[in-house]
């Protein structure tokens, strides 16, 4: 929590920063390409552009990306409008700020994205709930656990593990990583770790990642075992939970908005020309708990405890 | 060709129920026969379709039970799967196999086939359960298994930089058996056919009864005319049925009524004729007789009339030759040439009544034809001889020409020589220092005789009246040429007793030509001995 808060402190000290910046750039626009979906996903995205809209007092022009967009009509919009700085949502409207090739800083949100998915230049905010925060608030429920078991795909999930060593070490917790290549690989390593594990002081901690948690067939292999040998799973995906996994972390759609667009104003602030990519995990982040599997962990969490989660299941 | 094959399926002869009967019946049967089998074969068509999909459904549930076998290579995993899917009804076999191509599990039955692995793996897999191949036995299905379903992800996706990524595990084999199908089928088909055929002959009883209603008035109809018309009376037939017999035989009663009038009427208009006929028969056969009568009258009087008359003209020529002959030896050459003018007109009027006397024997039937050998040329020269007075009188000159080998022929010869006479007379009559020329042509079957001669001719007209009684070709040649104009008539009778035919043809102012033909031999009494008794005496016939 002290680090989430420390996080937040930092990001405005930063903002204060851009606005002392000598040179004005205050009639530079700020574009935001958002990918044109049906509901629900779409309320995520219009929570996200909320959050844009209030995280700034630019002049933002939204522009939503459909199937079928006109490349060079964006293109000449975007430059009519002075856009100095590209929010692209989505693999859409990813996909589209590459695409238009405007010569202007981009920033990537509402995207699960490593570092090494972007060209240098792009910087941006991945959907993958950051680990420092996954294993603060395991420990915060969970304080006797020791090992905790991920197993990832190194194309995909290279830079979170690493991540997440690091967290791990800083929370006491030791990090089993187990590198797959595919599903096969990955139910049979999760059935060795649900072998292996003991309980109460080992978990497993599921990353975004469909190649290695697979939802049909081995979520629930990881689920049944994990309840049979009464382990702990974590995850940054509120399904995991309503599933029956103990928590997760997902992400504040608003708050995330405000944060991309104080990334977008800072990136403009130092030119546009940051000299490599930076791709952070999320931190605006809200929390599921299931009370069921905490029951049968043995956990007791309390009322109080329960207030700091966003979703509780099974529902009250 | 058709009409032959519908003839003989079909024979015209048949009465009208029967082959309504015949038709509806075969109709009927071949409707439902093909009814019920279109029906069963849809079904069978449907239950089998039913049975794809079924076993499609079964397999893609097979490929998702089997996907943590696949994952984990496990085969207890892959049992619990294949034992739950092998208690679907008809699944018969499953098998489950990975990426590299190994069985990972079998149960169920042998079956006649197996997937040719190598092709599946190589080329595009089906993304969902599909019937691989259907064998005599079996309907095997093929579907693919993949770690996650495709395109799962949908919407979502667009928080994940690339599509989640697709993995085949492998393959799972489902093997569903026929056999129930089959009986199904079987069973479909022989039912259906069961019930087409009571439809059929429930269907056919009706028509057979509904046949029978609407033609028994037809065929009441056909009997009552049948009887009609073999002579049985005129019947009357009943007005029933159907709309079309009670018109037919309303229009039958009526033809029958007008027939009856119609016969009553001739029977009455041939008793009238009847009587009418025998009446005037009675009053023809009257008239008849009267003039049969008045006619021999006519000809005996005629007769009697020559006759009567004869006998004082020969006195008066006899008498007169004899003053003649005194005269001259007295020598009153006066006296002479007033006498002899007496004898002339005493011979002409002979000749007219000779003429008349013939004329009136034709008439009465009392000339007979008498044959006797005749010699032909002789009979020609003695004929030209007694015109040749005639032929100079008129400065004329006159040929014979004779053909044919024959000389002799059983003839009437006073007839012919007749004939000869009144034909060279004429002509040496009416022509005037011209030329005459008589052909005589005798075969054996035919004498030809030919008068030609270049005198005065006749008008067409002239020619059609030529051989009537009293006339010549015009009524002033009598006058002018002198005559009774009974010549020619004459010849004519003669010619049709010899059984000849006699022709003229002639041109105005050019001459004339007469051809008499007489087939031979000539009918007649044939004379044992004598010639027949003359009728006319030979040296005054010559000189008509």
């Amino acid at each position: 929590m002290a680090f989430f808060s420390l996080v937040r402190m930092a990001i405005l000290a930063s903002v204060g920063f851009l606005v002392s910046l000598p040179f004005s750039i205050s009639h530079a626009a700020i574009a935001v390409l958002y990918p044109d979906i049906r509901d629900p996903y779409r309320e995520v995205v219009t929570a996200i552009m909320d959050g844009i809209k209030q995280g700034t007092t630019r002049e933002i022009n939204f522009h939503a990306i459909g199937d079928k967009y006109d490349r060079d009509a964006l293109r000449e919009t975007l430059l009519r409008q002075n856009t100095e700085v590209v929010i692209a949502l989505g693999r859409g409207g990813f996909a589209a700020a590459q695409e238009i090739k405007l010569n202007r800083p981009v920033v990537v949100g509402a995207l699960i994205v490593a570092p090494a998915d972007v060209a240098s230049g792009i910087s941006g905010i991945s959907l993958a709930a950051d680990p420092d925060l996954l294993f603060a608030k395991l420990k915060a429920i969970l304080p006797d656990i020791k090992n905790v078991s991920v197993v990832y795909n190194r194309a995909n999930s290279e830079w979170l593990v690493s991540l997440g060593q690091s967290a791990a070490k800083r929370h006491g917790v030791r990090l089993l990583a187990y590198p797959v290549e595919d599903s096969r690989g990955a139910a049979k390593v999760y059935r060795d770790i649900l072998a292996n594990s003991r309980q109460s002081t080992d978990a497993i901690w599921l990353l975004p990642d469909a190649t290695v948690v697979e939802d049909r067939v081995i979520l629930p292999l990881i689920l049944k075992g994990a309840w049979d040998n009464y382990l702990a799973v974590f995850s940054s995906n509120p399904a995991h939970v309503r599933r029956g996994a103990l928590f997760s972390l997902f992400p504040d759609n608003k708050a995330m908005g405000v944060s991309i667009v104080k990334l977008a104003q800072r990136v403009l602030s130092e030119g546009g020309n940051g000299a490599a990519s930076s791709i952070v995990p999320l931190t605006d982040l809200q929390a599921a708990l299931n009370t069921r599997t905490a029951d049968h962990l043995g956990l007791a969490i309390s009322i109080e405890q329960q207030r700091e989660f966003a979703l509780v299941f099974p529902a009250p | 060709m058709s009409m032959d094959i519908l003839d003989r399926l079909l024979p015209p002869s048949w009465s009208f129920r029967k082959q309504l009967l015949y038709t509806v019946s075969v109709g009927v049967a071949c409707m439902a026969l093909l009814a019920s089998l279109a029906t069963a074969v849809l079904q069978s068509m449907n239950m089998r379709e039913s049975l794809v999909r079924e076993g499609v459904q079964i397999t893609d549930n097979f490929a998702t039970q089997s996907v943590l076998a696949l994952l984990l290579s496990s085969q207890e995993n892959a049992a619990d799967s294949a034992k739950a899917t092998l208690a679907f009804p008809n699944v018969r076999y499953v098998s489950i196999y990975n990426m590299e191509r190994s069985l990972l599990l079998k149960q169920g039955e042998k079956v006649d086939w197996a997937p040719a692995l190598e092709v599946m793996t190589a080329t595009a897999p089906p993304n969902k359960a599909s019937l691989m191949e259907e064998t005599g036995s079996f309907l095997h299905f093929i579907a693919p298994v993949y770690s996650r379903p495709e395109g799962g992800e949908g919407i979502e996706s667009q928080f994940h930089l690339q599509d989640p990524q697709v993995e085949q595990l492998g393959f799972v084999h489902v093997a569903i058996s026929k056999a129930e199908l089959r009986k199904a089928q079987a069973t479909i088909f022989i039912n259906n056919i069961i019930v087409a055929l009571i439809f059929a002959a429930v269907l056919l009883l009706l028509l057979r009864s509904i046949v029978n209603r609407a033609t028994s008035p037809l065929q009441a109809l056909a009997v009552v005319m049948r009887k009609t018309g073999e002579g049985e009376g005129h019947s009357r037939a009943l007005i029933e049925g159907p709309a079309e017999v009670r018109t037919i035989a309303r229009v039958f009663n009526k033809m029958i009524a007008a027939l009856e009038e119609r016969d009553r009427q001739l029977r009455e208009q041939n008793d009238n004729l009847e009587a009418l006929v025998s009446s005037r028969t009675r009053e023809l056969v009257a008239a008849r007789d009267e003039a049969l009568l008045a006619s021999r009258h006519k000809s005996e009087f005629l007769a009697n009339m020559s006759h009567e008359l004869r006998t004082p003209l020969n006195a008066i020529i006899g008498y007169s030759e004899m003053v003649i002959e005194e005269m001259e030896i007295e020598g009153n050459d006066e006296v002479v040439t007033d006498l002899r003018r007496v004898h002339n007109a005493a011979n002409h009027l002979l000749v007219m009544i000779n003429t008349i006397l013939d004329l009136a024997k034709i008439e009465a039937g009392r000339m007979d034809v008498w044959l006797e050998a005749t010699d032909i040329r002789e009979l020609v020269a003695e004929a030209v001889d007694t015109v040749r007075v005639l032929v100079k009188k008129n400065n004329n000159q006159l040929s014979v020409r004779t053909e044919g080998g024959l000389d002799m022929v059983v003839m009437d010869g006073q007839k012919l020589r007749q004939i000869l006479l009144n034909l060279l007379s004429n002509a040496s009559k009416f022509t005037k220092c011209g030329h005459i020329e008589i052909s005589v042509t005798i075969t054996e079957a035919l004498l030809v005789i030919v008068v030609s001669d270049t005198g005065i001719g006749m008008s067409e007209d002239q020619q059609a009246h030529i051989f009537e009684e009293f006339r010549q070709a015009d009524m002033s040649t009598t006058r002018e040429y002198g005559g009774t104009g009974l010549g020619l008539s004459i010849t004519q009778r003669l010619c049709q007793l010899l059984g000849a035919t006699i022709t003229v043809k002639s041109v105005h102012q050019q001459g004339s030509v007469f051809s008499v033909g007489i087939p031979l031999p000539v009918k007649g009494t044939l004379l044992a001995g004598g010639l027949p008794p003359r009728a006319v005496d030979g040296n005054q016939t010559g000189q008509t």
